[in-house]
């Protein structure tokens, strides 16, 4: 009877041990394991790869070249998300956006473009620009920007000699919590930011090579 | 006479401004607050658990809804205040409709992860029983197992004891 008992109680501690070690797993299998949220954002030449950003490797670019870039955002934040990706065109003294502090650049901006993107969706497109004219002042130049087919009178910036222009491409995404769009994104308690630049030289015939 | 007609005039022209501008303003602001509070929609049936695959079709449409948004702005900075109207219009219509698709999808989802939270769980004491019959009728089968074996045992002498 004793040694029977023994047995009953060695049963109940076995099917418990058990129920505690499956339902563990249960846990462990029905519960999302965190993960990091972020955006990827790239540009790439015309041969889309990271190379090859201007005509001829020449970072000087005379009017009507046509420079081709690809542009790309991957959305892996864990859900669908609204992002609009903002170019804007801005000289050696306009400040650039600070990722640490999530502040956009001030530069003015050229033009926007933005997609709803589903989780680990790339979006690609290509960003075409050329210099099709430009304003000047003594030896200060602006430019007008053909993008993609449209054109742009950038009034601002202005630069010495054509010289160290730069375009920045700035990522905002909506904020469900504030319910607005903002430069970079909340990741967990963590506000991050993604941008990115390339600087060129604007030769036009007026002011000589750049 | 002639300074009050223009005054008529000018007065009319106002109010059919007034008339119209903040109707085609509304439909445009309708549509851009609609379109937020889709994505929201949109988002929230993603992390209750919807697919990728199955909110391909949503996402797709609210992108078709952005661009008409953009198209509406355009026409409105245009001044083709019409075709903007009707441009926001359309857009509120594919926005009304992703919504209900959000909402269908998020209530479907909640359930189907519920249903396998629900299975997983049920699975824990199946398991455990399982653990329990086992061990209880693996024990027996080895036991038997071993009292077969002692008794299948048989005397053999070894041909170096008998030389002892």
């Amino acid at each position: 009877m004793l040694v029977r008992n023994d047995y009953r109680r060695t049963l109940l501690a076995i099917f418990l041990a058990s129920l505690a070690i499956f339902t563990t797993l249960a846990y462990v299998a029905t519960t999302p394991r965190p993960s990091e949220e972020f955006f990827q954002i790239y540009v790439l030449g015309e041969d889309h790869r990271l190379q090859h950003y201007y005509p001829n490797d020449n970072s000087s670019i005379s009017p009507y070249t046509v420079v081709r870039w690809y542009v790309g955002v991957t959305n892996s934040m864990g859900s669908a998300q609204y992002a609009i990706l903002k170019f804007k065109l801005g000289n050696a003294s306009i400040p650039a956006p600070d990722e640490n502090t999530s502040t956009p650049s001030p530069a003015p901006m050229l033009v926007q473009y933005s997609r709803v993107l589903l989780q680990n969706e790339t979006w690609e497109f290509p960003f075409y620009w050329e210099i099709i004219g430009e304003n000047q002042t003594g030896n200060a130049a602006s430019l007008s920007l053909g993008v993609n087919g449209t054109t742009i009178k950038m009034p601002n910036p202005i630069t010495q000699g054509g010289r160290n222009f730069r375009i920045f491409i700035e990522l905002w995404v909506y904020n469900p919590a504030s319910n607005s769009v903002e430069f970079g994104w909340e990741a967990g308690s963590q506000r991050r930011a993604a941008w990115l630049q390339v600087w060129f030289n604007a030769t036009t015939p007026a002011l000589g090579t750049a | 006479m002639l300074a009050a007609v223009a005054i008529l005039f000018i007065v009319w022209v106002i109010a059919a401004a007034q008339a119209t501008h903040p109707k085609q303003a509304l439909a445009s602001q309708d549509a851009n607050t609609k379109f937020f509070e889709t994505v929201r929609a949109v988002q929230t049936a993603n992390l209750a658990g919807a697919t990728n695959g199955e909110l391909t079709g949503s996402v797709e449409k609210l992108n078709q809804a952005l661009e008409l948004i953009e198209s509406a702005n355009e026409l409105e900075k245009r001044g083709q205040l019409s075709d903007a109207n009707n441009a926001a219009q359309d857009t509120l219509q594919i926005l009304v409709s992703v919504q209900s698709e959000a909402l269908s999808l998020q209530e479907k989802a909640q359930t189907r992860s519920q249903q396998q939270r629900l299975l997983t769980y049920a699975l824990a004491p199946i398991m455990a029983f399982l653990t329990v019959l086992v061990y209880h009728y693996g024990g027996q089968a080895y036991r038997r197992y071993r009292v077969a074996k002692t008794m299948n045992m048989r005397v053999r002498v070894k041909p170096d004891a008998r030389k002892k």
